[in-house]
């Protein structure tokens, strides 16, 4: 009986033990921590590692090229983004990594072929030289001051984390739709909130130096006509500041979470990104 | 008998009791309250309904309340399946314990429900606030001009009367459509659907059309008519995506509501049979054509004469 139950025991801690160490592992566990980091705070609609069912999903992240001064120019890519990322980062430490925000990535719709491409296993480096051109890849790089001195004032950092930070300010849910409600009823499109959805998929990107938090909202909305019923996909930017208030009239909406760089740009600038709060 | 045969017996057992549970917590026995006429009139005369209230994960009566009687007998009621469904009002001219008499596509006309009572969704709505809601939804014009059409306070024209046979069908599972005596699960209602829509300019895309993407048919039987046609109401949708470089993309799904008449032996005619609903909260003039085309009530030699 001694033996049965021992043996019960001994199963239960290895299926458990099994189940704790893949299928549940969210956090990124390979050699670029640094690379991820600054990837999951510049680009808005990536999810770093996810757990879906009993599968996880770590990003694809490869080094391209690294210049004199310490940059590395890097792939990244993750299977339930529709996207390629080429990123630049300007160094890291055990703790930091540094990049020129909004200027260091670029983006590349995956396109129909994606899922045969990657069970191809085909070369990253040949794929990525033609999905970029030369004379872009000299841009991109030049932007990013390629085999120059870093230039600190133009840099920013972020802490090293093996898993996509979420935000302090910790809007409610009911909080985020109700920033969402009043931004269209600004504009004169009355959305009933039985209509306006929240994707799980919403998210924080990132934060400036005083608290204020940059979050993608992916929502969507159904509106109801005698023959037919459209669902409209709406993603917003907004930020939220350190006390949870957000000034509606800053968000933004964007077609496309994943080229939407000038939006960032925009409503940092709106915001007072980076500069103390009154 | 082996302990371990015993459990296995036990498991078994209790497995099948509790499929039983779901199953029969699901099931509807039939309607029940005291409105039968009314409940037949709409489950014959109205599109889209169920006969049935869904109030979360069990069946029960449709909430009808009797409204008024004139002189003559007739009834007014207003009838409610649920707070997504249309809000109806129906004149019944006169019923018997088996029959009910009313005057076809002029006995009920059907209001859509606002927005904010969907927050009610799989709850009662209370007698006082249905009352009130129809206060709000018809106007004093629309009830009169209602009443009028269907002869309120004078004698019934018996040449408009129509009848049907008292039902209470019940719902045997959460998965089972409204089902007539002709077998229509294997009509080809896709396809059929389709070539009406795109007669009747709908602008479906390539993949519906070749069968790529797929669409979810819902049949649903309506009437039986004196010679055993049937009337069929049939819903189903197509989608089409916004343009390129949204993401994730906008869509909108366009319904196709349909009705169809069918012959007893489940024939026919694929130019007439199938007619497509602009509205169904007021199919009265698109029940009236189609009924006309198939020969409704008609005897089967004399149709088209």
């Amino acid at each position: 009986m001694m033996k049965k139950t021992k043996l019960l025991l001994i199963t239960v801690i290895l299926v458990l033990s099994v189940f704790l160490s893949t299928g549940c592992r969210i956090e990124y566990g390979s050699e670029y921590p640094d690379l991820c980091s600054a990837t999951w705070v510049n680009l808005p609609g990536v999810s770093g590692c996810s757990f879906n069912g009993e599968i996880s999903y770590a990003p694809t992240v490869l080094v391209l090229e690294t210049d004199k001064e310490g940059r590395t120019l890097f792939f990244y890519q993750e299977d339930r983004n529709p996207y390629w990322h080429i990123l630049i980062i300007q160094k890291s430490d055990d703790e930091r990594v540094y990049y020129y925000p909004d200027d260091c990535y670029l983006s590349y719709p995956k396109g129909e072929d994606y899922w045969s491409v990657m069970s191809e296993e085909v070369d990253v480096k040949d794929m990525v030289h033609n999905l970029i051109s030369d004379e872009e890849l000299s841009a991109f790089k030049e932007l990013n001051d390629w085999d120059q001195p870093i230039n600190d004032e133009k840099c920013e950092s972020t802490d090293l984390v093996t898993r996509k930070a979420e935000g302090k300010n910790n809007p409610s849910e009911a909080r985020l739709e109700d920033y969402a409600l009043a931004y269209y009823e600004s504009r004169d499109i009355y959305i009933h909130p039985k209509n306006m959805n929240l994707a799980r998929s919403s998210r924080y990107i990132t934060c400036d130096s005083y608290g204020r938090e940059l979050y993608l909202i992916e929502s969507w909305v159904e509106n109801y006509s005698i023959k037919s019923e459209t669902t409209y996909y709406y993603n917003l930017l907004m930020v939220i500041m350190p006390d949870g208030s957000c000034d509606t009239s800053t968000i933004i909406q964007v077609d496309n979470p994943h080229e939407c760089r000038d939006a960032v740009k925009q409503i940092k600038l709106d915001n007072n990104w980076n500069t103390p709060i009154n | 008998m082996k302990k371990q045969t015993k459990v296995k017996i036990c498991m078994l057992t209790a497995t099948v009791c509790l499929l039983l549970l779901i199953v029969c917590s699901c099931s509807y026995s039939g309607y029940k309250g005291e409105y039968p006429g009314a409940y037949t009139l709409v489950y014959t005369q109205v599109p889209d309904t169920r006969g049935a209230r869904f109030l979360g994960p069990n069946y029960d009566d449709p909430q009808i309340l009797l409204l008024e009687t004139d002189s003559i007998g007739r009834a007014l009621y207003l009838y409610l399946e649920d707070t997504e469904g249309p809000l109806s009002l129906v004149i019944v001219q006169k019923e018997s314990e088996d029959t009910v008499y009313f005057y076809p596509e002029d006995s009920a006309i059907s209001f859509r429900t606002p927005d904010r009572i969907y927050d009610l969704y799989e709850k009662k709505l209370p007698d006082s606030e249905l009352l009130s809601l129809y206060n709000e939804l018809c106007s004093a014009e629309e009830l009169s001009a209602f009443k009028e059409l269907n002869d309120w306070g004078k004698p019934i024209d018996e040449i408009r009367l129509d009848s049907a046979a008292i039902t209470r069908p019940g719902i045997d599972n959460p998965w089972s459509y409204r089902k007539g005596k002709v077998i229509t699960p294997f009509f080809n209602w896709r396809d059929l659907m389709l070539d009406l829509a795109v007669k009747n300019g709908h602008n479906v895309p390539e993949g519906f059309l070749n069968g790529n993407d797929g669409m979810n048919i819902y049949d649903s039987y309506m009437a039986t008519d004196k010679y055993g046609r049937e009337l069929h109401y049939i819903e189903s949708s197509y989608y089409v995506y916004s343009e390129e470089g949204v993401y994730p993309e906008s869509y909108t799904r366009y319904y196709l509501e349909m009705l169809a008449i069918i012959n007893p032996d489940g024939s026919f005619d694929p130019d007439s049979f199938m007619i497509e609903l602009s509205d169904k909260c007021d199919p009265d003039d698109e029940i009236r054509e189609l009924k006309e085309r198939c020969g409704w009530n008609q005897p089967f030699g004399e149709v088209g004469k």
